[in-house]
């Protein structure tokens, strides 16, 4: 399966390019999904924040820091991931930590998620995160599954199959 | 030159006794007389120019009336040789034509024998030129051949042939007429560049120069911004190796627990395929 032609010039490590279009493992895939939640913590600081600043600007002295319940947090979250994960996956193919990681995702042609597809994954990845790790028996997800996409090493910076360049 | 000539003895029976004809020989006297004084005078004036020419003389006008001296007595000398000659030519004629019936009439009668003897010699002298003939003239050949041989050296020491091509050979019609490609096509291209000093030629180009142009035309910078676009740092890709090392233990384990082999797990009726459906 990782008999893919080659780019024309070659980014990736000479160590890395026999395994290059191999499907990901649970440990690539769960450190990428790490860091992708680390970004999501990161981003719901940052919303915090700034919807602080924003609430001090509005009531100047009485102003208190907002309380935010758990329900508020995972919800605003599930949702906030949700999106991040469709636009990266039907724009570049990876999250983030998949970036890190050297991993995409793409469709059972090997190419990049459109839009819907990449919505639906990522509703049911952020829906159901456990069911990840379905990957350990045969290094898919049970979403994979569903959907017949595949997350695969592919360190290099293009695409290995080159889907239609998409300006965004 | 099978003919032999005959050349006409005076009185003898091959001479003409007719008037008309007896006229002809005077007038080709006359004729050969003045070519040859013709040739002459013009091997004279030649001779006079080329002179003049290498003394730098200016050259006069030879109608003018204050002629060269030199040219006036050799003008003189072939008038006067031309009116001897003329002179010469009407009294042999007219000694001819008085002495010439009595004389034949003795000769005829008193030296017959003379005669027929001097015609055997005649005979005898054209058989050895007709026998000596081949090998006369393969030697004037070779004479001949020798002596033009030896004038064309001396004239071609006297020009410069490459700057008289340059001057008058439209050298770029010549090669605009060759055609190169079949030139080319019967040239051994390998053999001439077995005769290359490679070593050389490189040394003679400026590498850096030509570097910095592959590295523009091939946008290096571009290829290095793309690669570590892919944050493939070192400690990225030790990460990456490492997971990726993780990823295939753990496979390697799982498939070992279900007692499969590494191409089972890859064998997947929804497998990753490239040409699609």
């Amino acid at each position: 399966m990782s008999e893919t032609e080659p780019p024309a010039i070659l980014t990736v490590p000479a160590e890395a390019r026999s395994f290059q279009g191999e499907r990901a493992g649970i440990v690539s895939r769960v450190l990428a999904n790490a860091i992708d939640f680390a970004i999501l913590v990161v981003v719901l600081g940052a919303g915090y924040l700034g919807w602080s600043a924003w609430l001090f600007l509005r009531r100047g002295a009485s102003f208190r820091f907002p309380t935010v319940t758990y329900q508020g947090t995972y919800l605003v979250g599930a949702i906030v991931l949700t999106l991040l994960f469709a636009v990266a996956w039907s724009t570049t193919g990876r999250s983030y930590g998949d970036r890190i990681l050297g991993l995409r995702v793409t469709n059972r042609r090997g190419e990049r998620l459109g839009f819907a597809g990449a919505f639906v994954r990522a509703v049911l990845c952020v829906a159901f995160p456990p069911l990840l790790f379905w990957a350990i028996v045969n290094r898919r997800s049970v979403q994979d599954l569903a959907l017949r996409t595949s997350v695969i090493y592919d360190w290099a910076e293009q695409p290995r199959s080159t889907p239609p360049s998409d300006p965004s | 030159m099978s003919e032999v000539i005959r050349i006409p003895i005076g009185g003898g029976e091959e001479e003409p006794a007719t008037p008309e004809a007896s006229s002809p020989p005077s007038d080709w006297f006359t004729l050969a007389a003045r070519a040859a004084v013709g040739l002459v005078s013009l091997g004279a004036e030649a001779s006079i120019q080329i002179i003049r020419m290498a003394s730098g003389t200016p050259e006069h006008d030879q109608d003018t009336a204050t002629p060269d001296p030199a040219a006036l007595l050799v003008g003189a000398a072939l008038g006067l040789a031309i009116e001897a000659v003329r002179t010469a030519a009407t009294v042999a004629e007219l000694g001819r034509r008085t002495a010439g019936p009595p004389a034949s009439f003795l000769i005829g009668t008193v030296s017959d024998a003379p005669r027929r003897a001097a015609v055997d010699l005649v005979g005898r002298w054209n058989q050895s030129w007709r026998e000596e003939r081949p090998e006369v003239e393969a030697a004037a050949n070779a004479v001949a051949v020798e002596a033009t041989r030896r004038a064309i050296d001396l004239v071609l020491d006297q020009l410069d042939l490459t700057q008289l091509v340059l001057d008058h050979v439209d050298i770029e019609r010549i090669v605009a007429s060759v055609d190169l490609n079949e030139v080319v096509e019967q040239l051994d291209v390998d053999a001439v560049a077995d005769r290359l000093d490679i070593e050389r030629v490189i040394a003679r180009l400026d590498l850096a120069k030509l570097s910095l142009e592959v590295i523009e035309r091939i946008d290096l910078p571009e290829i290095i911004r793309t690669s570590t676009g892919t944050v493939a740092s070192e400690s990225v890709r030790v990460v990456r190796m490492q997971t990726f090392g993780a990823d295939r233990a753990i496979s390697g384990l799982v498939n070992r627990m279900l007692g499969r082999s590494a191409t089972e797990e890859a064998a997947d009726p929804d497998d990753l395929d490239a040409t699609g459906e």
